[in-house]
């Protein structure tokens, strides 16, 4: 089922090319084709490049947690199955977001926030814009350059 | 106070039910019915208009039926239905009402008046591209995220909301930069913030932003990160001039502005079509734009400082307009 949502990565170890090569696969996420420019794949990429926010249409199953396995997985050349994972929610502006931090051989590589997603019931897409709103106005000097 | 316009409308022999209608002032009319009479015009001859009907209906028009034709609206106030003779399908005899009292100019017609090198309505309801009034398509934008057609724009047409995230237009494009004259001209955009929350949000969220660089040379309107300003910035050739206005609140649309003139020695700073200050000892503007720092609604095209609430009506001129001709353009 898809979800008009944002969500976050950010990378905790993967080395550049890896990071590449995955944010690479998120952007080809969400609908190929959509009258509406919010509903296809678009992103913003935090000032030092190593976290982005994407936002689409996203099918369910590709925000998925076993989707970034199945990805980081292929990054790594190894079994998804070998990736952990532990989440945790934080509140951003009034819903809950699950943030979870992918890991392997206690290594954490990196950290996915789906904004307004409590890992059980999905937001609205002005519900999840809102929370995104909210990290990014906790996070403005990560976000945005000083002079404006 | 109303008008009258007196028209009348065959019925001919044609299998889509379609009518000729003369209207006595030969003015265009597209009937619309949002019931069961769908019409469309064709054929817009003098005095003239060939319209047809979705189904074939005789008595076409009803009083009450609403006639559109540009921005003005028609309200058929009788009808005058006569019988088939001589071979002649029934007809009828119309008179419309109308609650115009002068024909409004399309507000884009108004821009199109001033001979801007670019305009950009942002009407559009779908697809990834923004029409430029002016050389189109080779001056026509790029959507990236906006949500097309989810308010109404301060003449009443459709805009795009822009979510404070991510979302902008790339209005660069080879022919645009060649017209673009750092010396000498204008800019204006109408914005709206989403909710008067916006004007405290802490973050700085561009409206419309010129470039070559973000260093020395480019121009910017923007809600300023300071609370419940915007900003004007003319940065050229590493000089920069700039005027803020403070207090403000506004959630309703308003109209943003700049001239600039090398030559003349003189910037101007408009506010809803009142000059808000001045500025001289302008720098040398140097090179043309780039299309990263070439956008509606955010700095570049990586989506920074990014706009939250709706944009509409973009233009750029290549001569600084006039107090009089702003003032003319913040009036829809």
């Amino acid at each position: 089922m898809p979800h008009h949502i944002y969500f976050g990565i950010e990378n905790l170890s993967l080395s550049g090319s890896q990071r590449d090569e995955l944010v690479q696969v998120l952007c080809m996420l969400g609908p190929a084709g959509n009258p509406q420019p919010a509903c296809l794949c678009h992103w913003r990429t935090r000032l030092d490049g190593e976290a982005v926010i994407f936002e689409a249409l996203f099918d369910e199953d590709n925000v998925g947690i076993y989707s970034f396995k199945k990805w980081l997985g292929a990054t790594f050349g190894v079994s998804p199955a070998t990736i952990g994972h532990r989440t945790a929610t934080q509140v951003l502006g009034t819903l809950p977001t699950i943030v979870v931090t992918f890991a392997r051989s206690s290594t954490d590589y990196l950290r996915v926030a789906l904004f307004g997603y409590d890992g059980v019931t999905w937001p609205t897409w002005v519900e999840s814009s809102n929370e995104c709103r909210a990290y990014l106005q906790a996070n403005l000097s990560e976000w945005e350059p000083g002079d404006g | 106070m109303l008008n009258f316009l007196t028209a009348t409308a065959t019925h001919q022999n044609n299998p889509t039910g379609a009518l000729l209608v003369e209207v006595a002032t030969g003015i265009a009319i597209t009937p619309v019915d949002p019931l069961d009479r769908v019409w469309s015009q064709d054929y817009p001859i003098a005095k003239q208009f060939l319209m047809r009907q979705v189904y074939t209906k005789y008595a076409a028009f009803a009083a009450g039926d609403k006639l559109i034709s540009g921005d003005i609206t028609y309200v058929v106030r009788a009808v005058h239905p006569y019988a088939a003779q001589g071979g002649l399908d029934a007809f009828y005899f119309l008179v419309l009402e109308c609650a115009t009292l002068v024909p409004v100019v399309p507000y884009s017609n108004k821009v199109l008046r001033t001979d801007p090198a670019a305009c950009w309505p942002l009407w559009e309801t779908a697809g990834g591209y923004a029409e430029c009034l002016v050389n189109s398509p080779a001056q026509n934008g790029a959507y990236t995220g906006v949500t097309l057609g989810d308010g109404v724009g301060p003449d009443g047409s459709p805009c795009p909301f822009f979510d404070g995230v991510n979302d902008f237009v790339d209005i660069y494009s080879a022919i645009l930069s060649a017209a673009f004259d750092g010396g000498e001209g204008s800019m204006m955009i109408w914005a709206k913030v989403n909710a008067v929350e916006v004007w405290t949000d802490g973050a700085n969220r561009m409206a419309l932003h010129l470039g070559t660089n973000t260093s020395n040379n480019y121009l910017r309107m923007m809600k300023e990160s300071a609370n419940n300003r915007m900003q004007w910035l003319y940065y050229a050739g590493g000089t920069a001039d700039s005027a803020s206005k403070s207090a403000l609140s506004d959630t309703d649309w308003v109209m943003l502005a700049m001239t600039w003139s090398k030559s003349a020695d003189l910037l101007q700073y408009f506010y809803d079509g009142s000059r808000e200050a001045i500025d001289t000892g302008l720098g040398t503007y140097v090179d043309a734009l780039v299309e990263t720092y070439t956008n509606v609604g955010s700095q570049t095209e990586s989506g920074l400082l990014p706009w939250h609430g709706w944009l509409a009506h973009c233009a750029i001129w290549d001569r600084p307009l006039t107090q009089a001709e702003i003032a003319a353009l913040a009036a829809v």
